[in-house]
């Protein structure tokens, strides 16, 4: 008996404090978002718990555009992120040599600022007086009396930027261990240099794509402060949503049934992503 | 209510409190079931008048005067040497929706949140005071009281001042910068609608500042929102954010925006202007000749609070020259009447500012914003719809 308990006790020793932190601060919580998601009432009257399942409907039908908007700059930041992290990775991971530990230090020590600092900073970079409204009001992209500010251009620039590491490490983490043998072999066969990356790099590097655009993709759908510091009521997210919900009207119900809402349709983008992923990797 | 410029308020800590309350552990902070304590009128419990070895008080961020060249706060390490109370100062309120999202389990539950003061606006405390989270004054205490500024003796939650006291006020009105503009502005309308400043300017996110402007220069009385009133300030207010003619509903950086040149007119808190056209003279506060919005911040006692302790506090800082030291720093509005002659004593040309000291025809121009409207959760929810949220 005390042997097998030897045998069968450490895994379950080394998982423990994982288990019982994710209990107390994932479970416990998530139930208690849901149960507040299901009351009603107001708060002049106090909210009561009665399975108000509507709060979910009407928080979706009056929240719709926020919702939609919070997907589609997350996933435009993160597209954003895949596009400017991949090569720069790629780059330093393949062709770093020795000054590898340095190059990624270089791209990682911007984010050691902190994240509301490095927001504020975008309202300095695309302020109306700077450079780059400048430059561009000099073409036809930007009329004079148009500006970069409070705009999605904005959120979505500042979304990009403050979640960036999160797409960068996981991507060299997969592009330094790629196996150097494939794509000598891809040489061998007289691929090209473009059949050689979409046919063996970029499959082979597809784990790492997937983890750093899940990793920048859910904090970014949740994420208000961008859209409050960047942004203008057009822009608004679900979460600035959220919060205004929490914090200014305490309405709390509907402010727990939007975060859960939230953490469904991150849950569906996320498989449908892995899914796609995941089939174009075998397939392609 | 916020009123501090970028720098002052903390917008930093703010906003980490705002993430905070995004986390799970914030979230479950946040929810909870409903108010379950109504209000009780509190019952004057007898007040043990012996001072306290220590006071804590909960405040604002640098909402105090500061020994730029030591960091010492100067009235306050005066107090603590007379009375031999040792204060712990706790910038701890960077919102008033948030410190009440951070005390309102405590409190509800009947427990100590370990202050003995603590400085919301006008209209959390209302709302404290009607869930029964305050505790009376001790007046007889409070001599110094009698300096109030007849303006703000009263106010509609706590008439004679039974249960707060006023900190600081400032008047919220229209910031702008002359030169940029080309003219001078008349009013907050003539900021919504005027073609040439579309896209410049901001509003402030706070619904007693904005709409507040919006109702006076519609004829309407902030101090008394009705349905209608209310609806007709919205319109305003939607009309100009649908024709983008408003860049943002600000918080407090609308000043870093309007210090930059991002926009040339924003709904405005008077200290802000003042420390900002320092640096910029083209910057004005105009204050409509419709008036406009008074904001107070009150020190008031939390259940479990010394009463005793923190009423010698209050009596403290309501003495004239204990005020000058303190507006010679915070430049706002003293609460107490005396301050002035105190302060021509020791500053002359901050006697004379008018953003400090309005004189009585702006006396006469400034208006409370009703807190029944602040507290309404329709009025709250309908405001926050109108920002996009």
């Amino acid at each position: 008996m005390l042997r097998r308990l030897r045998e069968h006790a450490p895994p379950y020793a080394l998982a423990g404090p994982a288990v019982l932190f994710l209990l107390a601060f994932f479970a416990v919580p998530a139930l208690y978002l849901v149960q507040t998601a299901l009351q009603s009432g107001s708060f002049e009257t106090g909210y009561r718990f009665d399975w108000a399942w509507s709060n979910l409907s009407d928080g979706v039908s009056a929240y719709a555009p926020q919702l939609v908007r919070s997907v589609a700059y997350a996933g435009a930041a993160t597209a954003l992120g895949l596009l400017l992290t991949y090569p720069l990775m790629y780059w330093i991971a393949r062709r770093g040599g020795r000054l590898k530990p340095l190059l990624l230090l270089c791209v990682v020590t911007p984010f050691f600022v902190t994240f509301l600092m490095r927001t504020l900073a975008w309202q300095t970079i695309l302020q109306d007086g700077g450079a780059i409204v400048s430059a561009l009001r000099a073409t036809p992209l930007l009329g004079d009396d148009e500006s970069l500010l409070a705009t999605p251009f904005a959120v979505i620039c500042g979304l990009t930027y403050n979640y960036l590491p999160l797409m960068a490490l996981p991507l060299y983490a997969t592009l330094e261990r790629l196996d150097d043998r494939m794509l000598e072999a891809a040489d061998d066969l007289y691929s090209t240099p473009a059949a050689t990356f979409f046919r063996v790099t970029l499959p082979l590097s597809l784990p790492g794509v997937i983890a750093g655009s899940l990793l920048m993709f859910i904090p970014a759908c949740g994420d208000y402060v961008n859209a409050a510091l960047l942004g203008s009521p057009d822009t608004s997210m679900i979460g600035n949503v959220i919060q205004s919900k929490f914090l200014v009207v305490a309405d709390y119900p509907t402010a727990a049934a939007l975060s859960c809402v939230v953490m469904a349709v991150i849950l569906a983008v996320v498989i449908t992503w892995v899914r796609v992923l995941g089939a174009w990797r075998l397939t392609g | 209510m916020t009123l501090e410029p970028i720098d002052r308020r903390g917008l930093l800590a703010r906003a980490a409190v705002g993430l905070g309350a995004l986390t799970v552990p914030g979230a479950l902070g946040a929810c909870g079931g409903g108010i379950d304590t109504r209000r009780e009128e509190q019952q004057a419990a007898p007040v043990r008048r012996e001072l306290a070895k220590s006071l804590v008080v909960s405040t604002w961020p640098f909402y105090i005067d500061i020994d730029e060249k030591t960091d010492e706060r100067p009235t306050l390490e005066a107090f603590q040497e007379r009375f031999d109370v040792r204060v712990r100062w706790i910038e701890d309120i960077n919102s008033n929706d948030e410190f009440f999202a951070k005390i309102r389990d405590p409190l509800t539950q009947g427990q100590d949140i370990g202050r003995d003061i603590i400085v919301p606006t006008e209209y959390m405390a209302a709302r404290m005071h009607e869930l029964g989270w305050l505790v009376p004054l001790d007046r007889p205490s409070i001599p110094n009281a009698a300096g109030l500024d007849p303006l703000l003796a009263d106010s509609a939650w706590d008439p004679g001042r039974r249960y707060s006291l006023p900190w600081q006020s400032f008047i919220t009105a229209i910031g702008y910068n002359r030169a940029a503009v080309g003219r001078e502005l008349s009013g907050i309308t003539d900021m919504l609608t005027d073609s040439r400043l579309r896209n410049r300017i901001t509003v402030s996110s706070s619904q007693e500042d904005t709409l507040g402007l919006i109702m006076l220069d519609n004829g309407d009385d902030p101090a008394e929102v009705t349905d209608a009133s209310f609806d007709r300030a919205v319109a305003v207010l939607e009309r100009a954010l649908d024709t983008g003619q408003v860049r943002r509903a600000a918080g407090n950086d609308y000043a870093a925006a309007l210090a930059q040149g991002d926009v040339v007119a924003s709904v405005a808190y008077s200290g802000d202007v003042f420390q900002l056209a320092l640096d910029n003279p083209d910057l004005e506060f105009l204050i409509p000749d419709s008036g406009a919005i008074l904001g107070t911040d009150v020190m008031c006692i939390p259940r479990g609070g010394d009463v005793y302790t923190a009423s010698v506090f209050m009596n403290y800082y309501y003495e004239a020259a204990v005020q000058a030291e303190l507006e010679a720093y915070l430049t706002l509005i003293s609460p107490v009447t005396g301050t002035r002659a105190a302060m021509r004593r020791r500053r002359p040309r901050l006697a004379d500012n008018p953003y400090m000291f309005p004189d009585e025809a702006t006396r006469a121009k400034l208006h409370g914003y009703d807190e029944r409207a602040l507290n309404d959760q329709d009025y709250r929810s309908r405001m926050q719809a109108v920002l996009g949220v």
